[in-house]
């Protein structure tokens, strides 16, 4: 079952096999919680709507394209919605977190860095990217991490977000002229 | 600097341009100093963004995800028995039913002076009066089923092709 298929193992999902979900969960985890934690800059939050996203999976499998259905597309749509309904939902009292300051506890402590300084200032220029995104409107963020981060083409990005690709061009021109005000000046 | 310009700079930078656009910016890049200069910001903003790297989601997230699926209700199976008494039933039920009509036909057969006559052929004397309406019977079912035959069949197709 390993090897199967993104589209077989929805299949599978579909006929509510819970060890389908687990293989889909285990390639997709990384990418939707990293797409997700920078969207919402927030670790709690991007661990409840990584859980929400793939549960939605297992109840809307039916929704999704079995014959022709792009999986990976599919499940973008599905993190990228529940997002953006988090972030329209806590418009007023929701701030984009500095990520550095929520450790889990289940994070492994690693061996003391030899250069402690080397791993603060590592950890500083995280933040300030962090902040920088966070400074961003969420649009701008968005294509910002679906481009860099989650390196989707621009047409796939069109396709699941139903905006043209020419918008989604201009937003970025935008966002990389923000970026650039924010960051250039650290010399980063 | 134009706006397709700075798209095409885009498809450049992330490797989405076709090889004669690929071709045809180096061109442009070499002669454009305004070009050169976006790609530049494209490099510096990529490297920057790269420093914020991936991260690790919970470890007991799947277990929490499968917390919110309702297990599974077992399913009801139904177990076709091997012998079932209803057709058996219906069989001996219909030639019972069969064996009372040729019987109740044959002693108001018997009763007309036709039968008088026909019993002088030696094959109604042998099956006499009940096997000759048994063979009757027989006959007749036979052609009422030759009958409607390709009406049955042309019906039975016509289900298989849901039409």
């Amino acid at each position: 079952m390993e090897k199967s298929t993104d589209q077989e193992l929805m299949s599978m999902v579909l006929k509510k096999n819970t060890r389908a979900l687990k293989i889909l969960y285990s390639r997709y985890e990384k990418p939707i919680y990293n797409f997700i934690l920078r969207y919402t800059g927030n670790k709690e939050i991007a661990q409840d709507l990584l859980q929400e996203t793939f549960t939605r999976v297992w109840f809307a499998a039916h929704s999704f394209n079995h014959d022709s259905g792009n999986f990976k597309g599919w499940l973008y749509t599905i993190a990228l919605n529940i997002s953006r309904n988090e972030m329209s939902k806590k418009r007023y009292a929701y701030h984009y977190c500095e990520i550095s300051e929520i450790p889990y506890q289940d994070e492994p402590a690693g061996p003391r860095s030899q250069e402690p300084d080397a791993e603060m200032e590592q950890a500083e220029v995280k933040n300030a990217v962090a902040k920088a995104l966070g400074k961003l409107s969420p649009l701008l963020r968005e294509i910002i991490i679906l481009k860099h981060y989650q390196q989707l083409k621009f047409s796939e990005i069109a396709e699941m977000s139903q905006t043209p690709e020419g918008t989604l061009k201009a937003r970025f021109h935008r966002a990389m002229a923000q970026l650039k005000d924010l960051l250039d000046p650290r010399e980063l | 600097m134009p706006h397709e310009n700075r798209d095409a700079l885009l498809s450049l930078f992330y490797h989405e341009a076709s090889p004669p656009e690929e071709q045809k910016m180096r061109q442009h890049l070499a002669s454009c100093e305004d070009c050169r200069e976006y790609m530049q910001v494209l490099s510096r903003m990529n490297t920057a963004l790269s420093h914020w790297q991936d991260e690790k989601p919970l470890s007991d997230t799947f277990d929490r995800i499968l917390a919110n699926i309702p297990p599974e209700q077992p399913r009801a199976i139904y177990v076709k028995p091997g012998i079932s008494a209803r057709p058996i039933f219906n069989i001996a039920f219909a030639l019972i039913s069969i064996l009372l009509l040729i019987y109740f036909v044959q002693s108001q057969i018997s009763a007309l002076p036709l039968w008088q006559s026909l019993a002088q052929y030696w094959i109604v004397q042998a099956l006499g009066s009940f096997g000759f309406v048994a063979l009757a019977f027989l006959g007749i079912g036979t052609f009422i089923t030759l009958s409607l035959a390709p009406i049955l069949y042309f019906d039975l197709n016509k289900r298989a092709l849901h039409i």
